[in-house]
Formats: structure tokens, sequence, C-alpha cells
């Protein structure tokens, strides 16, 4: 096995003397036991159990993926919205920043030292850590080679909510397809596979479900693996963006919201929106901002949303949609409404997915106003919450190569250029020109788009390395993109630990600096998720 | 060196129609002289001459493979094919296919800047831009007969001799004091399974946002994307000799 530590072979040794195996649930049957006895998920229960201290058990969980939400993110858009209320904006909190407890994560792929949303999302719902760009499998995956699939499926916590009774959720502003929602329902050897025509012939000949098909069959799919769960009965909501991969490539059915002139990216013919009304005719399907407004969340059994043909707007430019799209906070609201009607409880998880494409396109505007975005939807979810029976985590899947830097004065803008203490002009750096204070290491570098508020409409420019004349630049419009050292044609991600947020019942555990894999492990024993769904799988329903 | 060549070419950029015009759909809404029957769907090869002033001419070629709905150009030499689109809303949706890998990256309506004039991409020459120019010979209505159209400005002289029957030009020519641009349509191939085909290829192609690019280090033609990123896409269709898009000039 490819990739264990040291310390990961130590801890699977000691795991043998205190049969660590059948902790925390203690019912075993759920979980396979290649699942529990991998390395990475031993060293989580342990790690978990040293910090549980009998802590109350959580009725709801709540996770929020900030997608490339690194540490200079938050403390950039943490100044950001204090400036944007008038405050000098260092002193300001964004909502998570208020949580009780905090630790770090290392945020490593089994196979790569800097990490990608399908490893990294895996482990946080599997408790066990992957290899890069798979989905919801664990490292004995051969990426794309589907034959390997069988085997290497990992329970996720959003699983053993829906096997418990619990009502469970995914929001995402990303395409709901996409690595990190799709790491919470999605079993697949390559996290491109979102519909039919991503997948090699040889992969959707072997049997193997691209992962659109996934979600919309997620309930028969789970009921296949575990035929004593008779409390599944599917997830109560889905919305993000992604329609493309749900319909058919003809232009018949396209959305009356469609951009392409043939929305849909389907050959095998299937409209799986119009097979998910079939399966749940009670609920409701809705493409847009009027449709979402609609959904009456009192007694709407089960909401699913598909609001763009790829990924929802950034947050800036969501008011040029045309047909509109909900914000992450009012869809996060919306879910919470719905979900909470279950006495079970409920899992919900939130992604805030376009920070991440902000800073591949270099756009610090974007990326820190969709991290803001994201902050509301929290301060949301604790709005809509008792906090005495709901753990809330915050955290990222990994970060990107974003600093802040220079020595400018307090209250100075954080998208202008260093203004040193004491001073009023922008200070020059030993080429005589003004820099900024944010930056990148790598990426498309400069642009100036003046009021673009589409990151990504940097990709029609070619790669600008090194530094320009800032002189008369308005760097704090919504169309700059900051400088780069290393011209690339997208921003990579990094590979620093990333800050884990927790409040709620078991929050405590999130604390010290763990392996990313431990936020299951918090999550699984505070609302002591194994055991629900154990116990569930033993009842009549 | 890109920008550069960017502004470079933006006068004629500008004058072969990047303007910004009400959309129309497709040729429907093509003038043509009276009882004229035109063919629309067609497969056109274009040979490019340029010649800086006091350097020696550069060649190239381009195709022009066109149905009633898409327009796709396909630059042999960069292996590059763009294909372009009208969406349901009047924007141009774009995907630059790599022939040699059989992929595709795709660029969302909002991603393109400048002109969403779907005439100046489906005809090569926009509406407007041949609307302002003034007719040189006395056949005009003629179905057969090429039109001449001409335009002389401070950009330079542009002559256009326009094909009623396949809506395309069949020469292009700009000439200034700085250089002298030539398109020459060099055969049409009117065979729409021919054309329906070519459509199909590319649609067989996998392909990617570019938003997505930088997620995908893994994918070797991604990874490749994401490193050297690749010649920029601009607001029009029409490629100089070096392969270089001359509407590659961004209107804000």
């Amino acid at each position: 096995m490819k990739g264990i530590s040291l310390l990961a072979a130590a801890v699977m040794m000691a795991s043998a003397t205190f049969a660590v195996a059948d902790k925390p649930g203690k019912h075993g049957s759920v979980i396979p036991d290649y699942q529990k006895q991998n390395p990475y998920f031993i060293e989580g229960v342990q790690e978990v159990l040293k910090k549980h201290h009998g802590s109350r058990q959580a009725k709801n969980v709540i996770l929020f993926v900030g997608d490339g939400m690194g540490v200079s993110t938050i403390t950039a858009a943490r100044i950001l919205e204090g400036q944007l209320k008038g405050l000098q904006g260092e002193e300001n909190n964004l909502a998570m920043d208020l949580f009780p407890y905090t630790g770090m994560a290392k945020t490593y792929n089994v196979d790569a030292q800097t990490p990608d949303s399908a490893g990294t999302m895996t482990a946080m719902m599997s408790g066990v850590k992957t290899d890069v760009g798979v989905i919801g499998v664990d490292e004995n995956i051969v990426r794309g080679d589907c034959s390997t699939v069988a085997g290497n499926e990992l329970v996720t916590a959003l699983e053993l909510a829906e096997i418990a009774g619990m009502s469970t959720g995914i929001v995402s502003t990303a395409r709901i397809t996409h690595a990190t929602p799709a790491a919470t329902y999605a079993k697949s050897a390559d996290r491109d596979w979102e519909d039919n025509s991503d997948m090699p012939p040889a992969a959707q000949q072997a049997g193997c479900e691209d992962i659109a098909s996934q979600l919309v069959n997620f309930e028969s799919n789970l009921k296949a693996r575990f035929p004593k769960a008779n409390k599944v009965d599917g997830m109560e909501v889905v919305m993000g963006g992604g329609r493309r991969h749900f319909l058919p490539k003809d232009a018949a059915y396209n959305s009356p919201d469609a951009v392409s002139s043939v929305e849909g990216d389907r050959t095998d013919g299937r409209d799986l929106t119009a097979e998910w009304k079939a399966m749940y005719p009670k609920g409701a399907y809705v493409y847009d901002r009027s449709g979402f407004d609609a959904v009456n969340a009192n007694s709407t059994e089960k909401l699913f949303g598909l609001f763009n043909e790829s990924h929802m707007q950034y947050e800036a430019n969501r008011g040029n949609d045309i047909a509109g799209e909900p914000s992450i906070a009012e869809m996060t609201s919306k879910a919470i409404d719905i979900l909470d009607n279950n006495r079970r409880g409920f899992f919900l998880m939130v992604e805030s997915g376009r920070i991440d494409h902000g800073h591949h396109a270099g756009s610090a505007y974007n990326a820190l106003t969709d991290t803001v975005a994201l902050s509301d939807a929290v301060k949301a979810a604790i709005d809509a919450s008792d906090m005495k029976e709901t753990l809330i985590i915050v955290t990222a899947d990994h970060s990107h190569v974003f600093t802040i830097a220079g020595y400018p004065k307090r209250g100075n803008p954080i998208l202008g250029k260093v203004v040193p203490v004491g001073s009023d002009q922008p200070a020059v750096a030993g080429d005589g020109l003004p820099y900024t204070t944010l930056g990148y290491t790598n990426g498309p570098g400069f642009r100036d788009l003046g009021d673009v508020t589409d990151a990504d409409v940097a990709y029609s420019q070619p790669a600008v390395g090194g530094r320009v004349d800032l002189t008369y630049v308005n760097t704090e419009s919504s169309g700059y993109h900051q400088e780069t050292l290393v011209p690339m044609g997208s921003e990579t991600h990094a590979g620093e630990d990333v800050a884990v947020y927790g409040a709620g019942p078991g929050a405590q555990m999130v604390s010290g600096t763990n392996e990313q894999s431990v936020v299951f492990h918090v999550m699984n024993v505070s609302a002591g998720l194994e055991a629900a769904a154990s116990d569930a799988m033993k009842k009549r329903k | 060196m890109t920008n550069t060549l960017s502004k470079k070419y933006r006068a004629l950029a500008l004058l072969l129609g990047s303007l910004i015009l009400p959309a129309l759909s497709a040729a429907a809404a093509m003038p043509q002289a009276q009882g004229c029957e035109s063919t629309t769907v067609v497969h056109a090869y274009y040979q490019i001459s340029r010649q800086p002033q006091g350097e020696p001419a550069t060649q190239s070629t381009i195709e022009v493979i066109r149905n009633q709905q898409q327009v796709a150009y396909r630059n042999p030499g960069l292996q590059v094919t763009d294909l372009w689109e009208q969406t349901p809303r009047q924007r141009l949706h774009l995907v630059r296919y790599f022939d040699a890998w059989e992929r595709g990256i795709e660029y969302q309506p909002d991603e393109i800047e400048g002109s969403h004039d779907w005439s100046a991409k489906y005809f090569l020459v926009s509406e407007q831009q041949r609307q302002s120019m003034h007719s040189n010979n006395a056949s005009d209505n003629s179905c057969t007969e090429a039109q001449t159209l001409v335009k002389r400005s401070e950009d330079g002289n542009l002559t256009l001799r326009w094909s009623q029957q396949y809506q395309l030009p069949e020469s292009i020519s700009l000439e200034n004091d700085a250089e002298k641009t030539e398109w020459k349509l060099l055969k049409v191939e009117a065979d729409p399974a021919a054309v329906a085909n070519s459509f199909r290829q590319l649609g067989q192609y996998q392909t990617t946002d570019y938003t997505d690019i930088g997620d995908s280090e893994s994918d070797p033609f991604l990874r490749r994307m994401i490193n050297l990123g690749f010649v920029e896409h601009g607001d029009h269709g029409v490629y100089d000799a070096d392969g270089h898009e001359l509407g590659g000039a961004h209107n804000h």
C-alpha cells in the first residue's frame, strides 16, 4: 500500500491490540473492514477519541467547504469585508472566525504533496486519504481504470446519515457533479467522469456509472450496497450548477436558462432531471431564481436545483445572470429549512466552489468576494440552527499560492497598492514601481479588466509574468488581476495546511494539527453517524 | 508579443466588422439579390497572404466549415479549430479544439470579450461592415458573379469580393502604409453530409471548461494548458498569415 507514513504504520500495528476498527460505533457493520483498517482511518479514530470526552451528541451536522480557501484567503476576505463595512478591516471577523475551536489540517493526497479537491474531499467525507483525482474510493484505485473501483469504495458521512434515516443535502456553487460535492455521494475512478460523454468507452462498457447518474440514482445505489438499510429515501436537497451533465445532447432538452446552443452533454439520451422527477413526484426541480423562490420549505419533501449549465456565477457576477441565481446563503437557509423537518436530524454539506476558480484565474477580487459570501452562508446556518444540537465545521480542501505581502499601513485597502505606515503614497519596489499587497506566486498574472466581475474573462489573454507599471491602474477594481512571478495558464493550488473551524457539540475535536481525514471522524463521533446507521439497519422500517 | 500583434491588427479587425451589432439569426437575416438561391452549408478553403511594408509576404491557409447554426475556423498549420455558436440569448459561445489531442477547451459566453456579433463570425465580414461599403461593379444583382465592395478610410483601403452564392468573401484585401493582407477563396465544397461529418467529429472530442483546467493537473493535455496557456482567442474569426486572429484586439 503506497504512501503510508511510518507513523501511520505504527498506529496500524497498535490498533491490532485494542480493536480500534470497531470504534467509534462499536457496531462495525456499515463501514467495511478495509476502510476501518486503513491507517488514516485508524489514526483519525484515535485522534478524535483523545478529545471526545463524552461530549454531548450532535443531532445535525453541517460541513462548509471553501474550495481553495487557504488561510491567506480567509485573512484577506476578513479585511475586505470589514473595509466594505467602513472599518479599517483587520479587526473584522468572518462568521467562522467567531467559532470556539480551530485546528489545522494536513491536506496532502496519498500520492501528491499539493492536493486536489477530489482526494481531499474524499478524505473529509470518509476518514481515508486517497489519490489525487479520484472520488469516494481508496488509494488502491488506479485512476481512470473502472475495474479497480469495485472493492475500494468508501462509505461517506453523508451515506451514513442517509442510512441512519437522517435528512441529507448538498449545496454547491460549482457544478453539483464537481469533485467536492461528488465526493459526498459518488464512487468514481476519475473526477472528470461527470457524465457518460466524459467517460472512455471501456469504462462505460465495464459498467461504471457517471457521476451525474450516480447522483440521481443515489437512493437505489445505496440500497443495493446496503439491502438492510430500509430508511434510505434519497437526498432531500441537491442544489448547485452543472445542468449540462443531466441533459441529453439535444437542443430540444435545453432549459429556458440555457447559454449554449445545446445545453446538455449526455450522449446516452437520458434526461436525468426527468428521471429524478419520476422518482420523486412530490419533489421540486428548479433551474432559476423564480423557481427557487417559489419552493415552500415547509411542504417540500425534496428539492433538486440546477441553476446553471456549468458552474454557478461568481457572487460578484451573480447579478448578471439572466434567469437569476440564489446566493449561497439563500441556498443554505432553504436547505436547512427543508432538512430540519426530520426528527432524526440532518447532514448538510455546503461548498463555496468558486473561491477556487477566482484564484485559478488570478483574481483576488472574485476569490475574496466569494469567501465573504461563504461567511454569510455560515452566519445563515447559525441563525437557522439550534447550536446546542448542531455541529458546524468550516474548512477548506486546499489552499492557493496567494499571498498578503509588503508592509501596508493599518486600514490600507486590501486590494490596493502598498502604502507604508506614515505615508499617503504607494511604496515603490527596487524596480521603481508600486506593488499590491495581494499577489500570486504563479498564474495568469496582471490583467486590468475594469469593472468586469467574471474572473474567467482573464483566460482570453496570455499569461503575463512579472512586474507591470501599476501607477495609473486601479487595483481595487473588480477586473484587476494581481501580478504573478511564474506565468502559467492557470494559477495553482498550494500545499500548506488549511484551517478547520468548529462550533457545536463535539467541535473541540477539530483542535490541533491533524490529517484532513480527521474531519470525517469529528462528524462521525459527534453525531454518532456510524452507530445510528448500524442501528437503523437492524430495525424494521 | 501577442498584445503587440493584437494592437497591430486592431484596425483591420474593426474594418472587418468586430463592431457591436444587433444579433442576427444565421443566414435567414442576410440580404441577398432578389431571387438568388444561396448555399451557406459549406467547407471553404482560404489562402491568406500578409506582407508588412518592406518585408517578404508570408502565406497560410484557413478552412471555414459552416452549417446553419455553427461556424468553425480550422487552422491546419496550428491544428487548432475554433467552433463558434450563437447562444439562445444572442451571445457567442466558443470551443477551441486541438485536433492533435482530440480535445477542446470551452469558453462560456460571459468569458468572451468584445463584440458578440454573430454575422461577423458566420459570414467572416459583418453585415454592418458590408453595408458601409460601396459597390464597385455594375452587376451587383447577379446571383453568380461576386459583388465588389470597397471602403477607403484612414485605416486603409478595404476591398471585398462577396459571393452571393455562398454568402462568403471570395477575397478580402486590406492595404495601408504598414502592410497588405489578402484573403483568397481557393475552393468551396458544398456537401452537407461532409460538413455534418466534420461537426460530428468535433463533437466527439472531450471538452473542458477553461475554468476547470486548474483542477486538472493530472491530465497531460490540461497540464500543458496550465503550464503554458495557449494562443489567445479574439473576437473575430479571421486569422493572419501566422495563424494569429486578426480580431485579437479586445474592445471594452
